[in-house]
């Protein structure tokens, strides 16, 4: 019976956003910064959500902790509507929402040990479970020597790692975190993100993250949206978004991730078959959607010999290979029918024009 | 000098220390709190309400631009009330902390007003409240700023009392008034500087000191 109640509230969403909308009152007039924005998040998913500044990242994470009321639509987190919430009560949601911030917003004044106890000391816990607690979490994070220094001596990776720790110490069911990423080097950013990633695998917790970096998408979340102007405009399982992005804002996003042509090869293309450019140019996109590995053996009988790979790559995204491969075909055939053979080689194919063959 | 200019010397001393220490207390009781007020009831601020914060801020910045010798002849009627006279270092301790209080209240506002928003959202965010804000957040990364506050406080605080001992407030001020000034008694009021000079020098050394150890931010 218990499993059972068990199975249906994991069924259930963990944090559900009905119609959320956010308006500003500026000097100037209102800004809308959410427009009727419905999200579901699953227990025990990460959950990003990604756009470019401004595109109200910050303003929607912060609704599920009431940092900021939403003014319109509903936050039901465990099926309980937080605006219903008065202030003790959400001062225990919040210790069962975890967060943790950009610019890692720790105590300047107090120690790492101190920083990492507030949460605790603040709820009346007694000094011993303090103790024992906060040593758990400094050993978590890998920082336990370091629990008398200030915030000031410690390098950014660090700092973060307190401010995880800090934001874990009252064993929440969810994390939010609030780019971040983005203040730390690329080598303390993997680092975090394997933590992050880790304690969601031990903990269980759901994550829910907002970063404009896609790399921070790719590396660890489970589902994606892409925020812009305040409105949803894509979502779904992060390898259908990366593998396919439908919206031109995701492309421009994906841009840091999946390079555009060359600019010698994009020189070269010429839209008709003419004089030296007789080879076709065929995009081979693999979407991630049908779960295969590109076949080379398959990809060269199928388009004949002097079939070349001239550019791309495959990516591996929650174990769906994905990516583009752009061959070109060396036949006098027309582009129709090598493009009707190579149909079944790839998810999506295309014709990129003609090029030169390589000598 | 005679036994006793060296007496009257050390007895001026001792009352503008009883002068100093006493407003200084009193400032730093109410300075604070009165501070804290400021900043919460701002616009902004974590108890926000408007009409309070401009009452107070107005009430403040009226006895702030009151010049120390008038305010302290004009509260003599409070003073009375108060202490029971208005002459004597009792006495010059009410206008010496009336006019202390807001100016101190002022620095430290500012002071808290600087603690970064992100590290109040960040105790917001753990499941503090606003008490806990104030007394974990607030207080703690504005006291090394605070502490300069004070310190700037105790120096124009010293050059007040000198101000009140002209009225008869007693103290190294009226020391050096009567002699130095009414009697053209040039050892004296030298001593009194000399004895001034140490005194400030100390103060703003000290608070110095502390106000580097106890800032963290590196």
């Amino acid at each position: 019976m218990d499993r059972l109640a068990t199975r249906i509230e994991q069924s259930l969403a963990h944090i559900r956003l009905g119609a959320i909308g956010k308006t500003y009152d500026t000097g100037r007039g209102a800004v809308t910064a959410l427009e009727d924005i419905d999200l579901d998040i699953q227990r025990g998913e990460i959950f990003g959500i990604i756009g470019r500044s401004g595109a109200g990242k910050s303003s929607l994470i912060r609704t599920l902790n009431r940092l900021e009321d939403p003014s319109s639509g509903k936050v039901v987190i465990d099926g309980r509507d937080i605006a219903t919430l008065d202030e003790s009560q959400l001062v225990g949601l919040r210790r069962r929402v975890g967060m943790i911030f950009q610019h890692f917003n720790l105590m300047s004044a107090k120690t790492v040990w101190q920083n990492v106890a507030l949460p605790l000391k603040v709820a009346g816990t007694s000094a011993a479970d303090i103790e024992r607690r906060v040593a758990e979490l400094l050993e978590l994070v890998g920082l336990a020597e370091k629990r008398d220094r200030y915030p000031a001596q410690l390098s950014g990776g660090q700092k973060q790692r307190v401010g995880i720790a800090r934001a874990l110490v009252h064993q929440p069911e969810i994390l939010l975190c609030d780019e971040a990423t983005s203040a730390l080097d690329p080598e303390s950013t993997q680092a975090i993100l394997a933590l992050l990633k880790d304690i969601n695998q031990r903990l269980g917790l759901t994550i829910v993250l907002i970063t404009h970096e896609m790399e921070v998408i790719h590396e660890i979340c489970h589902r994606v949206v892409v925020l812009e102007r305040g409105r949803v405009v894509e979502q779904g399982p992060v390898w259908q978004v990366f593998g396919d992005p439908q919206h031109e804002v995701t492309r421009s996003l994906l841009g840091t991730v999946h390079h555009d042509l060359p600019d010698d090869l994009n020189g070269r293309i010429h839209p008709e078959r003419s004089g030296e450019a007789r080879a076709l140019l065929l995009d081979l996109h693999f979407t991630g959607v049908s779960r295969r590995d590109p076949d080379l053996l398959s990809i060269a009988s199928v388009l004949g010999a002097g079939t070349r790979l001239v550019h791309g790559g495959i990516d591996r995204i929650q174990g769906r290979a994905q990516g583009h491969l752009l061959v070109s075909v060396d036949s006098s055939e027309p582009a129709e029918d090598i493009l009707h053979r190579a149909r079944g080689l790839a998810d999506k194919v295309g014709g990129l024009g003609y090029v030169a063959l390589a000598h | 000098m005679s036994p006793l200019l060296i007496d009257r010397l050390l007895t001026g001393a001792w009352e503008t220390f009883v002068m100093i220490g006493v407003s200084s207390l009193i400032t730093l009781l109410l300075g604070i709190p009165l501070a804290l007020i400021l900043v919460a009831t701002a616009r902004d601020g974590i108890f926000a309400a408007r009409w309070a914060n401009s009452v107070l801020g107005s009430v403040v910045n009226v006895v702030r631009s009151i010049p120390f010798l008038i305010l302290m002849v004009a509260m003599i009627p409070i003073t009375r009330l108060l202490v029971g006279t208005s002459y004597g270092v009792w006495a010059a301790i009410v206008p010496l902390s009336a006019a202390a209080v807001p100016f101190f209240a002022r620095i430290a506002e500012v002071s808290l007003r600087e603690v970064d928003r992100g590290l109040i959202e960040a105790a917001q965010a753990m499941g503090c409240k606003r008490w806990h804000i104030i007394w974990h957040v607030l207080l703690p990364e504005a006291r090394p700023g605070i502490v300069a506050g004070f310190t700037i406080t105790l120096v124009s605080m010293i050059n007040a009392s000198a101000v009140a001992g002209a009225i008869g407030a007693g103290g190294l001020g009226d020391l050096a008034y009567r002699y130095g000034y009414q009697r053209f008694d040039t050892d004296v009021m030298l001593t009194v500087i000399v004895l001034l000079v140490a005194l400030v020098t100390v103060i703003q050394f000290g608070g110095d000191r502390l106000a580097l150890r106890l800032n963290k931010r590196g």
